[in-house]
């Protein structure tokens, strides 16, 4: 599949469903299959790094790597790498067992004694 | 706002607009209201405390009406709208009409525009620009945790109202990603957060014109437009790209493009 084809909606929700981290993988600029759909996952991916480490997410978690199909090694050492470091960063805080810690508008909710 | 007044009177005598959309004084409170004819327009209001998006109204008028012309009062905010929507053919070019105004230098420095300005006014004096980040900053200074943390508490009052979406001049598509019961799960209270907020302020990376409008909508008082203003940032600071701005600039978010944005630090 195209890296072109990864909708920044997919990323937000495989965060949401609670995944530790996202690694995008595409061919290499100019060297797209279908001419040049890398182009915008290179322009989607900064502005969602952005956004998500303003909602404190740490941009670490969401990577994007050019990796050719005969890249192998490559491959593996990346993805050794990505789980290294997301080891290290520890589980995400939208893992829906830790979501249930930031109770919904709690502290708002009874501040202005809604409900 | 007597000149302004004229000028559409002008205009709708000699035809040259076929109807005006504009605020109305009705009972003391200003509303939306469609004038045809010139001896309406002695309850025309420029109301600046209560800002209305009639641009988005002007979309299912101009549906209805498709071979008449209209014309629109429209503030800074409301004409970067106008080019927003006409650039993604939600209106017609050339059936819009668009009259400025000029927002007082209260109004501008309390909605933190850049640009409290359309590119023709008709009277008064043009607004300086406020350019105050500070809400940015302000949450920028926090640490991740303390961010999370804020947005997570914010994003938890949402009653999934859609208010947001609904009153925004430059959402306008019949079918809403947040209305996808495949990205985000239907039913619930309160939606499925962060995403519910995310999937909006990706959207509006490339074309947030920066009204406010929704914050001011938010019945539970969720700060969305920090969200919205600051990928917007973000797409001005990386592809130098403002909505609104030119009517044949495209958004970079919404083609291929040429390569030329590939960015540094991309890919590695």
């Amino acid at each position: 599949m195209c890296s072109g084809r990864i909708s920044p909606h997919f990323i937000l929700k495989a965060f949401q469903e609670g995944a530790d981290g996202v690694l995008v993988a595409g061919c290499h600029i100019g060297e797209c299959h279908y001419g040049k759909g890398n182009y915008i996952t290179a322009k989607r991916m900064v502005v969602m790094k952005e956004l998500i480490q303003f909602i404190g997410l740490s941009p670490t978690r969401l990577r994007l790597e050019w990796i050719a199909t005969s890249e192998g090694n490559k491959f593996a050492q990346v993805v050794s790498h990505f789980t290294e470091e997301i080891t290290q960063l520890g589980p995400s805080p939208l893992r829906p067992k830790r979501i249930a810690k930031f109770k919904p508008g709690q502290e708002v909710v009874g501040a202005i004694g809604i409900r | 706002m007597d000149k302004t007044r004229e000028k559409m009177k002008r205009m709708l005598e000699e035809k040259e607009v076929s109807a005006i959309l504009a605020l109305r004084r009705n009972h003391g409170h200003p509303t939306p209201f469609l004038f045809t004819k010139a001896e309406e327009l002695k309850d025309w209001v420029a109301d600046e405390a209560n800002r209305y998006p009639l641009t988005k109204l002007l979309i299912k008028i101009a549906r209805k009406h498709q071979s008449d012309v209209i014309g629109i009062i429209v503030r800074g905010c409301e004409e970067r709208s106008l080019v927003e929507l006409l650039k993604n053919f939600q209106l017609r070019q050339g059936k819009v009409k668009a009259i400025g105004i000029a927002c007082s230098q209260e109004l501008a420095n309390r909605c933190r525009c850049d640009q409290p300005f359309p590119s023709q006014v008709e009277e008064g004096q043009v607004a300086k620009p406020a350019t105050d980040f500070s809400d940015l900053e302000e949450i920028e200074k926090l640490t991740e945790e303390d961010r999370f943390q804020y947005w997570m508490s914010q994003f938890g009052k949402c009653i999934k109202c859609y208010g947001c979406r609904n009153i925004c001049p430059a959402c306008f598509c019949p079918t809403c990603t947040l209305e996808d019961a495949n990205l985000i799960k239907p039913g619930g209270m309160p939606p499925e957060i962060p995403i519910f907020h995310l999937h909006k302020a990706y959207h509006m990376a490339d074309r947030c014109i920066d009204c406010g409008l929704c914050e001011e909508a938010c019945p539970m008082g969720i700060p969305v437009r920090r969200l919205y203003r600051r990928v917007k940032k973000s797409v001005k600071d990386l592809f130098g790209y403002i909505p609104g701005e030119k009517e044949d600039e495209k958004g970079p978010l919404e083609f291929l493009g040429d390569g030329s944005y590939e960015l540094p630090g991309a890919g590695k």
